[in-house]
């Protein structure tokens, strides 16, 4: 057996979509949509073979060729001789074994695939298939019907976790239109449109992408089904390029019931949060109750509750709603707040803090205001909470409030459409409530805030604001956000150079220790930083030598990296061990899968450290 | 060595114990089941035939402990355990049914013999019955067919028939179904291999007997383009063999047996008709008119046989029909229906999707 790497590498990864490539080759990356025809399963200038190995031949399931063949095919799906039932299953594992004990035997060096039934056959048999390196499962989902696809998303997000994040999955059969997505994201790659025949013959049409029942004849409903799955699939990606899949995905619940139900009852609790974009810009439209449980809103919620600290010197937090204006502070409503603080607290307005409640995020402290996805999404106004979107939003505000210092005060400030959430939190947390009515911003609401202010500024100990004090707790938060709670940077001597909101630049005893980038709620290291502070971030990756070649690192020097990093955060590069820092770079993938692929970039370096300045140790 | 098969023995236990059971619903009786069948003789002569199953006691091999063929259901039409007597009357019974409808069909010029298992197992049929049966058809047929498993196939029971046929008339069919022992062994479970296959048909050329072999399309754990693909090998391997007869057999579901087992738990779907149709003209493409190219799809168009879309099923098992009994490819070669489509993409992705056959698949 020879040798081969999976054929694939991650060029784009966000959640379980991944965008595979195949370096040096035309072919484009993934995902896949395979047409089925009578000459088989093709893509552009790649056609799947389908072939097994018979006791002394390789058989190919063409039916217009005859002779057994001499080598195994590029891009072949190796399957068993047979496929016994699943209450066979020792025969079953047997044709599967006897498959791998033949392969063993053959010279091969090429991209394929096995099909692997993720309902019947035991991790087991999959490791010992992965020994292999294949480049693509097909999965075989034999006793499943078309109702039964609930399973099968759970089945393939547990393949997900098994297997390398650029071994591609190819659903054979494909889904329905409104399906596709839902697939994609959660981590198929490679789907086929032969779903658009076998609905016309069921009398099933995707018009209009839905899917509805017709007379037409199966002829005509197999163009219009091959038409819209067409379509679906381009919208898909298209979808990936600019925008996120899961605002497709729930843009396709609904018009699709089938889609809402598996969407209802999917356990977004499996997705695996680290492996989700933090890099992104395209703004999100969470409409209904299922964008509560949309990744990047989970990924917000998780990473505030691990890694903010509540900044020191704070000691009134005022709850305010959010606004459609992001972020937040430029917008009207949050300016006149920021006023009346300013005129009630005066010199002492660095010790009351803005957080904004909203849908579905829940709480957003001031510090957070222009990461992602806070800086980038809208909802629609109507002023009814549902019942669910009270219950989460408030159970994530709760727990967030639950960090702060019990002698920080807690107002609150907002309209009657809050007023469930309010409710909800003063279960559990000590509210000051001045207004939950119509018109918080209303003359009589303004005056209302003002006294309350005012009374909590009196009795408030005189303070003094240091320079930069907001930029400063922002930038901790920033830097926390990506390196870790733990994070800590020296800031004495440290000055910033520039203006909000474009790139701020800050240094310290003469050398720039990061910028800043306030409209993206992104900070870059620069290496002087990072000398002082580099064990503590939890955003590492080790390589095995202690020389870091090229602005792109790949996976095969990788030996470790920390999965608590996302695509696109901030990491610090390791020699061996972590005993020497080499540079700092932008993840392309998570950590999670660079400690998984087995060949492609990971990372993108910006800053080498080439010797540690005098002064810095100084 | 991952693969361990004496590990795989739950398949050939279960066959066993349904074996059991179905022969349990064998009744003792002395009836003939016959049928009347468009026949072709080579050279363009064309007439009809008296297929008759005759009660012995069936196919030895199905009573072994692994319970024979996981497809095969044919004993449950024979007696479980039938007299010395009911077997002696067995020629005179088959005769004078032969005769009486060859009164009304004077085109009847051939008989097929089948036992539910093999002619020339002396177990089934002593040889002297079989002499004396054989006798009696002699004089009046210009074909007489008979069912062999392999193992029967030896110099005795071969000189003990031709002693009383001309082995120009003479035609042993055996059922190897396929010739991939992988396929006969793990799924068919026919104890037949190529080897003894080959073995069988030499010996019977030897005595200038002409073999008919049988090609079983779509057994269980196979796909339907696997099982194209092995129809096509199966029959080019028989053809090279020098064959001089091909019976395409395609899979319906027997009572009582593993591949019913199977279909109702929804892992086993018959073959489409559109299969058989295209294995039929590929076969008969690649034979040409020195052999001769037969099916007859059992309950086709039925739920438990092979099917298509059902608007187009009954065209199929017709023209079938005609073609093995014509030998004309016209019949075959100009069907059309929109369910291709369907079924092209099916052949295609199947296998990848299932691996034996099940898509939920249900015409409007």
């Amino acid at each position: 057996m020879v040798e081969l790497l999976t054929v694939f590498q991650i060029e784009k990864e966000d959640g379980n979509v991944r965008k595979l490539s195949i370096r040096g080759s035309s072919i484009k990356p993934t995902p896949w949509l395979f047409k089925v025809t009578n000459d088989g399963i093709r893509l552009d200038d790649l056609s799947l073979s389908q072939i097994y190995l018979a006791e002394n031949e390789i058989v190919s399931l063409d039916i217009n060729e005859i002779n057994p063949l001499n080598e195994i095919p590029h891009w072949s799906i190796i399957s068993p001789v047979l496929a016994p039932a699943p209450e066979f299953q020792e025969s079953l594992e047997f044709e599967y074994n006897l498959m791998l004990d033949r392969l063993e035997k053959i010279d091969y060096n090429i991209p394929f695939g096995f099909i692997f039934d993720p309902f019947t056959l035991p991790e087991s048999i999959l490791r010992e298939m992965l020994k292999f390196n294949p480049s693509i499962f097909a999965l075989r989902t034999s006793h499943l019907n078309s109702y039964s696809i609930l399973p099968l998303l759970e089945k393939i997000m547990n393949l997900r976790n098994l297997i390398s994040p650029n071994i591609a999955l190819y659903l054979p059969g494909g889904v329905s239109v409104g399906l596709q997505s839902l697939l994609v994201a959660l981590g198929v790659d490679i789907l086929d449109d032969s779903v658009s025949a076998f609905s016309a013959f069921q009398g099933l049409s995707f018009d209009d992408f839905m899917v509805k029942q017709s007379d037409l004849k199966t002829e005509v409903l197999i163009k219009i089904n091959q038409s819209f799955v067409d379509l679906d699939f381009r919208l898909i990606e298209s979808t990936l390029k600019v925008r996120d899949l899961w605002e497709r995905v729930y843009r396709d619940m609904h018009s699709n019931p089938s889609v809402a139900t598996l969407i209802k009852k999917f356990d977004f609790s499996s997705l695996n949060l680290s492996k989700f974009a933090v890099d992104k810009k395209n703004p999100l439209y969470f409409i209904g109750d299922e964008s509560l449980f949309h990744p990047s809103v989970q990924l917000y919620q998780k990473r505030t509750l691990e890694r903010y600290n509540f900044p020191e010197g704070i000691k009134y937090i005022l709850l305010v709603p959010c606004s459609s204006k992001k972020p937040y502070h430029l917008s009207k409503t949050h300016q006149t707040y920021q006023s009346l603080i300013n005129k009630a607290f005066r010199k002492k307005k660095d010790i009351i803090s803005i957080w904004s409640l909203t849908s579905p995020l829940g709480l957003v402290p001031s510090e957070l205001e222009s990461i992602y996805p806070v800086s980038s999404y809208d909802i629609p106004v109507s002023g009814d909470w549902s019942e669910l979107e009270v219950n989460v939003t408030s159970k994530f505000a709760v727990n967030l409030l639950k960090k702060v210092p019990k002698d920080v005060k807690i107002l609150a400030h907002t309209s009657k459409g809050y007023q469930k959430m309010i409710s909800q939190i003063q279960k559990e947390i000590n509210l000051d409530v001045s207004w939950i009515d119509d018109s918080p911003l209303g003359s009589d609401a303004r005056s209302v805030l003002l006294n309350k202010l005012k009374v909590c500024a009196d009795s408030s100990q005189n303070f003094e604001s240091t320079k930069n004090q907001k930029w400063i707790r922002k930038m901790i938060a920033l830097l926390q956000w990506n390196h870790g709670s733990e994070f800590q940077v020296d800031l004495e001597n440290i000055m910033f150079r520039g203006r909000l909101p474009y790139t701020i630049t800050v240094y310290q005893r003469k050398s720039q220790i990061l910028s800043w980038n306030d409209s993206e709620g992104r900070i870059k290291l620069f290496p002087n930083c990072f000398m002082l502070s580099n064990k503590n971030s939890i955003s590492w990756v080790e390589l095995d030598g202690d020389e870091l070649k090229g602005s792109t690192l790949f996976s095969v020097g990788v030996t470790k990296a920390s999965e608590e990093i996302n695509p696109g955060d901030e990491v610090i590069i390791y020699s061996k061990n972590r005993e020497k820092p080499l540079g700092i770079g932008k993840a392309l993938i998570s950590g999670y899968s660079m400690n998984r692929v087995m060949n492609g970039a990971v990372a993108k370096v910006h800053s080498k450290f080439k010797s540690i300045p005098e002064e810095v140790i100084a | 060595m991952r693969a361990d098969f004496t590990k795989s023995k739950l398949i050939t236990q279960k066959i066993g114990t349904l074996r059991v059971l179905s022969d349990q619903t064998r009744k003792e009786h002395e009836r003939i089941i016959n049928w009347k069948d468009q026949h072709y003789f080579g050279n363009g002569k064309q007439g009809s035939s008296l297929a008759m199953v005759l009660p012995t006691r069936a196919c030895k091999y199905a009573r072994a402990k692994h319970g024979g063929c996981s497809f095969c259901t044919l004993p449950t039409d024979n007696p479980y355990n039938p007299t010395e007597e009911m077997i002696k009357r067995i020629p005179s019974h088959a005769i004078e049914i032969f005769q009486r409808k060859q009164k009304e069909d004077p085109e009847l010029r051939a008989v097929k013999f089948y036992t539910s298992g093999s002619f020339l197992d002396p177990w089934e049929l002593p040889t002297e019955t079989k002499q004396e049966l054989l006798r009696l058809f002699v004089p009046i047929v210009d074909e007489i067919v008979i069912e062999t498993r392999c193992e029967y196939v030896i110099k005795k029971h071969i000189k003990s028939t031709l002693d009383v046929v001309d082995p120009q008339k003479l035609i042993v069919a055996i059922g190897q179904e396929t010739t991939n022992d992988e396929i006969n062994e793990r799924a068919n479970n026919k104890g037949h291999s190529f080897k003894q296959f080959r073995r069988a048909v030499n010996l019977l050329q030897s005595y200038d007997i002409k073999v008919k072999g049988y090609v079983l399309l779509k057994p269980i754990f196979v796909s339907e383009i696997q099982a194209y693909k092995d129809a096509l090998l199966t029959a080019k391997n028989m053809y090279d063999l020098g064959v001089t007869g091909i019976s395409i057999n395609p899979c319906y579901i027997g009572k009582g047996t593993l591949m019913e087992e199977l279909f109702q738990s929804g892992s086993y779907r018959p073959p489409w008709l559109w299969t058989v149709l295209e294995v039929t003209k590929k076969i008969k493409r690649m034979v040409g008119e020195d052999v001769i190219v037969i099916t007859d799809p059992v309950a086709a168009g039925k739920e438990r046989g092979p099917q298509n879309c059902g608007k187009c099923d009954s065209l199929f098992r017709e023209n079938l029909k005609k073609f093995s009994g014509t030998q004309n490819m016209n019949h075959i070669s100009k069907i059309h229906c929109d369910c291709f489509e369907v079924y092209e993409r099916y052949l295609q992705v199947e296998h990848l999707k299932s691996g034996y056959g099940v898509l939920n698949l249900k015409s409007h």
